[in-house]
């Protein structure tokens, strides 16, 4: 109704009409009630009500709410998006039908409903179409005043690809283990006997120096043993990097010593380097003779990809990287390890053709090489270097460089501690 | 050095010991005698009472860290420099962390390598190095 003032309220009115003995109709009683304060805070209840079902039905997880008898009774868009299920599917379904019966009881011994809420709680459960996935359900009990349970909530995250990776990654790791354990017993068996035929082509270098078709020959039989060793030599690398020995070092240093250790083979390669060292980096705690070896080995590799180039340039840049989330390290656990989301960051580029989709997946991988010429690669080279850059707690990513290139990667963890 | 080093091998690979006395010999500056048997390396040393020794790690009778020991527990041949030559890495080997201090070469190593080492180790050369006896 409008006020004198013209400002109009809300109101509640009641209305009594009053009657004379024969039933006509004499008057009427008004009660009015001002209720504008009631009707605004409804609006703004109505509002916030709204507020938190846009939330609940565009969340980009799952979210379902049960009844005091753990039956489904409400959720959201992204819930059967992702059970594969419509509201009659989903409308008071017993909500342990998700889980197989080992599942549910697993859930079950987390104790949910005394403690009131557990977060991240990992399992499976199936979808409508039988499938099942890795899930990570928080869930919050409800209760009313009185501590009576009235339902729960469920917040539900789609963990399979996770899962999977983390399941390959297993795999990877374990497949390296065993390669590693006979890299040490294949190291022992072979070194020997090289060792003999080395002593034997020494005796018959220094007895036929002068003979001039036994000296090929021989020098031949040298290279392979030389070969043949450092294929071993690289076995054992890879199948114990060793204990490190850590040290707060200056990173620009121990690249300046890899730069002097591979200057006689850039220099015949025709390799222009170009060395751009950040300021004032922080010191990291590193083996300086390992990481030295990390840089030998990707300095080396480049120079054979820029070999057939004649002008390859190859630069080595350090820096401290202020932001992980936003560089090529994105994944959350490298974050998470590298506090501020911060590193130091050490890159290798170079001027080459770069490694092709298909082969990049497999630069990793123990004796995979893209090196034709015999002699020149093992394929255990990049496999060590990410060993020992990881067991530095650090990460190595290689990329691809548009037009051409190819850019090496590590991050360390800056600070004291490495041990992971 | 007058007359010459005396070199003892102890190392159960027989082949290698005969080619690498031969190789030493034939430099005309060691006298050399082989061992084959781990477990008389010891009396081996106290018999031919060598200069050098050059010990094999890992054998089947005894290994090299323990023969090592022997030697060392003799006062009279406590003095002897040892090298190991090895065809494992040396740092998982039981019993290395008592023999830290003994230098060691990586098989296969080149007999310039060999030499060059015994004659550091002995005071022909430069004095020894810790570590790899390169």
């Amino acid at each position: 109704m409008r006020k004198k003032s013209g400002e109009v309220i809300d109101i509640d009115i009641s209305i009594t009409v009053l009657k004379d003995a024969r039933g006509g109709i004499t008057g009427s009683i008004g009660i009015i009630r001002d209720i504008t304060e009631r009707k605004q805070a409804e609006l703004k209840l109505k509002l916030a009500e709204e507020r938190y079902r846009t939330i609940f039905d565009n969340s980009a997880v799952a979210i379902t709410v049960c009844d005091g008898q753990e039956r489904i009774v409400s959720w959201n868009k992204f819930a059967e998006d992702l059970f594969g299920m419509g509201h009659d599917d989903l409308y008071l379904r017993p909500v342990s039908s998700l889980y197989s019966e080992e599942e549910w009881k697993r859930i079950r011994s987390f104790n949910v409903r005394q403690k009131g809420m557990q977060h991240h709680l990992e399992t499976r459960m199936r979808k409508k179409s039988g499938e099942v996935i890795d899930i990570d359900i928080s869930i919050t009990v409800l209760k009313d005043p009185q501590g009576s349970i009235t339902g729960s909530i469920g917040i539900i995250r789609d963990i399979t690809d996770r899962k999977r990776a983390e399941y390959l990654q297993m795999i990877q790791a374990a497949k390296m283990e065993s390669v590693g354990r006979l890299a040490a017993g294949v190291a022992h068996e072979v070194k020997n006997p090289l060792a003999t035929i080395l002593m034997a082509v020494e005796y018959l270098k220094s007895r036929f120096a002068a003979d001039e078709e036994a000296a090929p020959i021989i020098a031949d039989i040298l290279l392979a043993v030389n070969r043949a060793d450092s294929v071993v030599k690289g076995l054992l690398d890879f199948s114990a990097p060793g204990r490190l020995d850590l040290q707060e070092n200056d990173v620009n240093t121990i690249v300046e010593r890899a730069l002097l250790l591979t200057k006689h083979d850039l220099d015949k390669n025709k390799v222009l380097v170009r060395m751009e060292a950040g300021r004032d980096l922080p010191c990291v705690r590193l083996d300086p003779v390992k990481i030295e070896q990390v840089l030998i080995n990707i300095i080396t590799n480049a120079m054979h990809a820029m070999r057939s180039d004649g002008k390859g340039v190859l630069t080595i840049r350090t820096s401290v990287c202020k932001d992980l989330v936003k560089s090529s390290f994105e994944d959350l656990d490298s974050c998470r390890w590298f506090p501020g989301g911060q590193a130091l960051l050490l890159e290798v580029e170079n001027t080459g053709p770069g490694i092709s989709e298909e082969n990049m997946g497999r630069v990793f991988e123990p004796f995979f090489t893209t090196k034709k010429s015999t002699g020149e690669g093992t394929g255990l080279g990049l496999t060590v270097c990410r060993k020992i850059v990881e067991l530095h707690g650090g990460r190595m990513r290689l990329d691809n460089l548009q037009p051409r290139g190819l850019r090496v990667s590590m991050i360390f963890r800056i600070g004291s501690e490495v041990a992971r | 050095m007058n007359r010459k080093a005396k070199v003892l091998l102890i190392d159960d690979e027989t082949m290698f010991t005969r080619l690498l006395r031969i190789n030493l010999e034939r430099t005309g500056q060691y006298e050399v005698r082989e061992e084959n048997d781990g477990s008389k390396g010891y009396a081996a040393t106290l018999e031919f009472r060598p200069d050098v020794i050059l010990l094999d790690v890992m054998m089947r009778e005894c290994p090299g860290p323990e023969v090592a020991r022997q030697i060392r527990a003799d006062h009279q041949l406590r003095g002897i420099p040892i090298i190991f030559v090895t065809a494992t890495p040396i740092d998982g080997v039981p019993g290395r962390d008592e023999a830290c201090d003994i230098p060691y070469i990586t098989k296969p190593a080149p007999i310039a390598q060999i030499v060059r080492s015994i004659d550091r180790t002995c005071g022909l050369g430069a004095k020894g190095a810790e570590g790899e006896a390169a």
